[in-house]
């Protein structure tokens, strides 16, 4: 059978690595048979046939690591190259999954912020409406109020109180609603804050008007003959009683509005899940002196917790590379135990 | 299902513990005495010092609660102004027949508008309602108050990050509890 070139190749590495473990095995018998008895020679001997030794397990070392680096070079890392490369090509397609999510991400929140400004203005206009209405209701109460009042002080008669009834109507008819206070949008267009307000219930003053007249015609003079036998006490009665309205109404107007802002901020409870990136902050690693030594004070300042972060399986693995700066300085330190090493 | 003969309390937690009526932790628990974790102390303890702060120590803990307390407080706003806060609540629950004696205590309400219900929890709230039930416990407080709306505000206590979720009111598991532990009318 005639044998393919990488046949006769493959052929050849054993024969190689055969001869080769001949070799090392005859090198081993030779450093053993050398030092077979270290223990009884004296100090001069000694060092001869270690130095003897040496060279030999050199000489040994160095056939090995020929062989072993053309396995290397010729098996093991064009092997490798394979692996090298689908992890290159999906580490490659891992960051575009995270930037496309990242993307997602970013543009779902968008989309939420934008929600979020719908919401709030929304209840900010409806929360305007309201007070709107409050200030106005209070501005007819206030003038209603004013109205029996001077009457009270002036003891107005019959024919007095009709005419001046009048004149409070008509200044009733010309309050105004109070403006709108502005909202700081971010997102919404104007074209888009035109169109939400539009959707807001308006608050329709004729209702309130019509109702605080008729109250002001029917009900707010019934006991007025009565009042002005003691007119001081009255008005006083008829202030506070206005004050108190005005406050209670105040009031309800302060705890919904509070609602609606609250309810405005919060999450439905289904918009959970959707895309999620996991986000990290990581400490950009800086190759100086000055970086190093930030890390270390900054991990000692913050033991406690940081120690617990450690990936280390012993604390010895921590510390090695300083332990062996610590040796090379040639002193000894406070605090360390020692051991003595021959060389 | 109807809700009456509601009564107000302004009381402390130990005695209302001793008010008649079903809760929504007594009947999860049923009736077991829960031994505080670390981190339901932790939790208690911002309660205190948010809604109860004359009564709040000040301890070893106050670097872990203050933080907590202070991302709350500015999560409501101006609002906690409005609200009146840990008030204990007893109504009778009628359904079916079967009349249950409810009891709750609301961590803050704005008076006749909203439920505000604090939970300090490492989960994501959207879990944890769904794993503890706390749409049911919210639930609970605005039916026995006639309060249309309610409202979690959660912070986690590691990320100091809060979240408001809104909560739909619903009498469905309220009407079975009325039906498990409720007596004939």
């Amino acid at each position: 059978m005639e044998l393919t070139k990488q046949q006769e190749g493959w052929l050849l590495l054993a024969k190689k690595k055969q001869d080769l473990f001949k070799e090392l095995e005859g090198a081993e018998l030779q450093v053993q048979e050398i030092l077979k008895d270290y223990d009884n020679l004296k100090l001069e001997q000694l060092q001869e046939k270690i130095k003897e030794a040496k060279a030999i397990a050199v000489i040994s070392k160095d056939q090995r690591l020929q062989f072993t680096q053309f396995i290397q070079k010729k098996i093991f890392e064009p092997a490798m190259e394979y692996e090298k490369r689908n992890e290159s090509l999906i580490s490659s397609a891992a960051a575009k999954e995270t930037q496309l999510r990242k993307v997602a991400v970013e543009e779902q929140e968008l989309v939420n912020k934008r929600l979020k400004e719908v919401q709030l203005f929304k209840t900010h206009c409806i929360n305007e409406q309201n007070r709107i209405a409050v200030e106005y209701r209070k501005n007819l109460q206030a003038l209603i109020t004013e109205c029996y009042v001077t009457a009270l002080e002036e003891k107005m008669e019959y024919q007095q109180v009709i005419d001046h009834i009048r004149s409070y109507e008509n200044k009733m008819q010309e309050v105004a609603l109070g403006l709108l206070n502005k909202y700081n949008r971010v997102i919404l267009t104007d074209k888009e804050a035109i169109e939400i307000y539009a959707e807001v219930q308006k608050y329709d003053k004729e209702v309130d008007l019509k109702m605080y007249i008729k109250h002001l015609q029917d009900e707010a003079f019934v006991m007025y003959e009565e009042d002005l036998q003691n007119a001081e006490r009255a008005i006083e009665a008829q202030k506070e009683s206005t004050a108190a309205l005005m406050q209670a109404d105040k009031e309800e107007w302060e705890l919904s509005s509070a609602t609606n802002v609250l309810v405005a901020q919060a999450t439905p409870l289904e918009l959970t899940g959707g895309v999620k990136v996991k986000k990290q902050n990581k400490i950009i690693l800086e190759n100086s002196e000055k970086f190093a030594l930030k890390v270390m004070t900054t991990f000692i300042q913050n033991w406690p917790q940081a120690k617990e972060k450690l990936g280390v399986k012993t604390w010895t693995k921590l510390v090695e590379p300083f332990v062996k700066a610590l040796d090379k300085m040639d002193k000894q330190f406070e605090g360390f135990k020692y051991e003595e090493i021959c060389k | 299902m109807q809700i009456t003969d509601t009564k107000y309390y302004h009381i402390s937690f130990d005695k209302y513990l001793k008010l008649p009526g079903y809760s929504y932790s007594g009947i999860r628990n049923q009736g077991s005495i829960i031994t505080p974790t670390r981190k339901m102390i932790i939790g208690t303890k911002v309660h205190e010092y948010l809604l109860t702060p004359q009564k709040y120590t000040h301890d070893e803990d106050i670097d872990i609660i203050r933080p907590l307390a202070i991302e709350l407080k500015k999560t409501l706003g101006s609002s906690i102004k409005l609200c009146q806060r840990e008030i204990s609540v007893t109504s009778r629950f009628s359904h079916e027949g079967f009349t249950m004696l409810y009891k709750g205590r609301i961590d803050l309400c704005i008076p006749r508008h909203l439920i505000i219900d604090i939970k300090i929890s490492e989960m994501n709230i959207a879990k944890s309602i769904d794993y503890f039930g706390y749409n049911n416990q919210v639930s609970g407080y605005a039916l026995s108050t006639n309060i249309k709306n309610g409202i979690i505000i959660s912070i986690n206590p590691k990320t100091k990050i809060s979240k408001t979720t809104v909560i739909p009111i619903e009498q469905i598991w309220w009407q079975n509890q009325v039906k498990i532990y409720g007596t004939t009318n």
